[in-house]
């Protein structure tokens, strides 16, 4: 043992270690006239700063990383919306060859509500391993699986793990064009909970993207996702006469399937100056959601969404004035149709923002 | 013997950085001459980097123009995670 330690130590003397520190920061405004995304529309303006720190270890062909995240978002009206989320992990990347090379990293996430949101407080533990191959320089593949432990502290029936493996292959051509192809099989599992039995779902994703350079500095890009459900689960509480369901105050991947398609136009006007305007278009079925009227009565078995989305953004590098500053503004409109009288609506997305990288 | 061992291993793991110390003024310029080697192939590379179309993140425009472009915080910004989600629930 005593020979192990002295080897290690003599190992770690021998190479040299480059520390780096890494530092950046986001300050945004929001002006959001729909903060929830439905018929009832709440406007507010959100400010959003951010404050994230890394440290690096570089040591031949491995370099790891300690990070920690903190994010705020603060509701100027609906102040009880207000959360604060911060992260603290460590990912490593050891290169094995000019070839390939493998990502590995946990991390441990904690989001804060106020006021009635502290119900939905929830602290999240991911551990993640991947692999990349390169047949040539523009041509990959990555494989991987990704573990995510989502525990909610004051509401432990909705505590739930989630696993996901994954593949993906990108490639680049000499036409200027580039393919990713991506698919993925996810699984959502409950445990048991106080007289409630143990439930799983799973979803199958796939996902294909193609990119085409129109001219030097403007590009063109298309994609699909493919979103199935293979098997379903629901939780739900009983709450002041409404029945609440997990997937849907969360939004969860899982409560839908469907296709999601968009296609974008990025230009790069010079190099500290690029816009980028994108089209999206999805239908999700909620078959596990009934569709109610604003009475509360079913008026479908499932819930079906279609989802009209429009975006603008601009981004100026500002490092000539302020080193290492962005300034990023961005407008988006969403329009949603459903069987769902609540989520027949619009939304119209203002922001402008900083963005400080050290 | 164990012991014997260690030192062994230890002095090999220790050698590459003493050899460096010990370079003449013959191996400087050598190593001159290949630096400068290194920046020729440097260059080349960079060269090659720009005449390579590769675009990791699909957008048609190849990654070497876009670096230091962040387009995709936005995008991932609107992609509500766990905790994001807006629905009857929140009102």
């Amino acid at each position: 043992m005593k020979t192990i330690i002295f080897l290690f130590t003599a190992f770690l003397f021998s190479h040299t270690l480059h520390a780096q520190i890494e530092v950046s920061s986001e300050l945004f405004r929001y002006s959001d006239d729909n903060i929830y995304n439905s018929s009832a529309k709440v406007s507010d303006n959100i400010y959003n700063a951010s404050l994230n720190g890394a440290y690096n270890f570089s040591s031949g062909k491995n370099t790891l990383q300690l990070y920690n995240q903190n994010t705020m978002s603060y509701y100027q009206e609906n102040i009880g919306t207000s959360s604060l989320l911060r992260k603290f992990g460590v990912a490593d990347n050891v290169k094995f060859s000019e070839t390939s090379q493998l990502n590995l990293g946990i991390n441990y996430s904690i989001k804060n509500n106020r006021d009635v949101f502290t119900l939905l407080d929830f602290s999240q533990i991911s551990a993640y391993g991947n692999l990349r191959y390169s047949f040539s320089e523009s041509d990959f593949l990555t494989g991987g699986y990704a573990y995510y432990n989502n525990s909610f502290v004051n509401f432990s029936l909705f505590s739930h793990d989630v696993h996901k493996a994954f593949l993906r292959f990108n490639s680049s051509f000499e036409t200027e064009t580039s393919l990713i192809l991506g698919g993925d099989v996810s699984a959502k599992l409950y445990p048991a909970n106080e007289g409630t039995p143990g439930s799983e779902a799973y979803q199958l994703n796939l996902f294909a993207q193609v990119g085409q350079a129109l001219t030097t500095n403007t590009g063109l890009s298309a994609y699909l996702q493919l979103r199935s459900n293979l098997s379903q689960t629901a939780r739900t509480f009983y709450y002041d006469n409404t029945l609440f369901y997990q997937d849907e105050l969360f939004n969860d991947v899982f409560s839908n399937e469907g296709f999601e398609t968009g296609m974008s136009l990025t230009k790069i006007f010079s190099s500290t100056f690029g816009a980028k305007a994108e089209f999206v278009y999805a239908k999700r079925e909620y078959s596990t959601l009934p569709a109610l009227d604003f009475g509360g009565n079913v008026i479908a078995s499932s819930r079906i969404d279609n989802q009209f989305a429009f975006g603008i953004e601009l981004q100026k590098d500002i490092s000539s004035y302020l080193r290492g500053v962005s300034v990023q503004a961005n407008w988006n409109y969403l329009f949603n149709t459903s069987n769902d009288r609540f989520y027949k609506y619009d939304n119209q997305l203002f922001s402008i923002g900083l963005d400080y990288t050290f | 013997m164990k012991t014997l061992f260690t030192w062994s291993v230890l002095l090999l793991i220790s050698y590459p950085v003493v050899a460096q110390d010990s370079t003449g003024v013959k191996d400087k310029k050598e190593k001159t001459t290949l630096e400068a080697g290194k920046n020729e192939n440097f260059s080349f590379d960079k060269k090659k980097k720009n005449d390579v179309f590769i675009d990791k993140d699909g957008d048609g425009i190849c990654d070497f123009r876009t670096k230091g472009m962040s387009f995709e915080k936005f995008r991932k910004r609107n992609r509500q995670g766990l905790g994001e989600g807006k629905g009857k629930g929140k009102n």
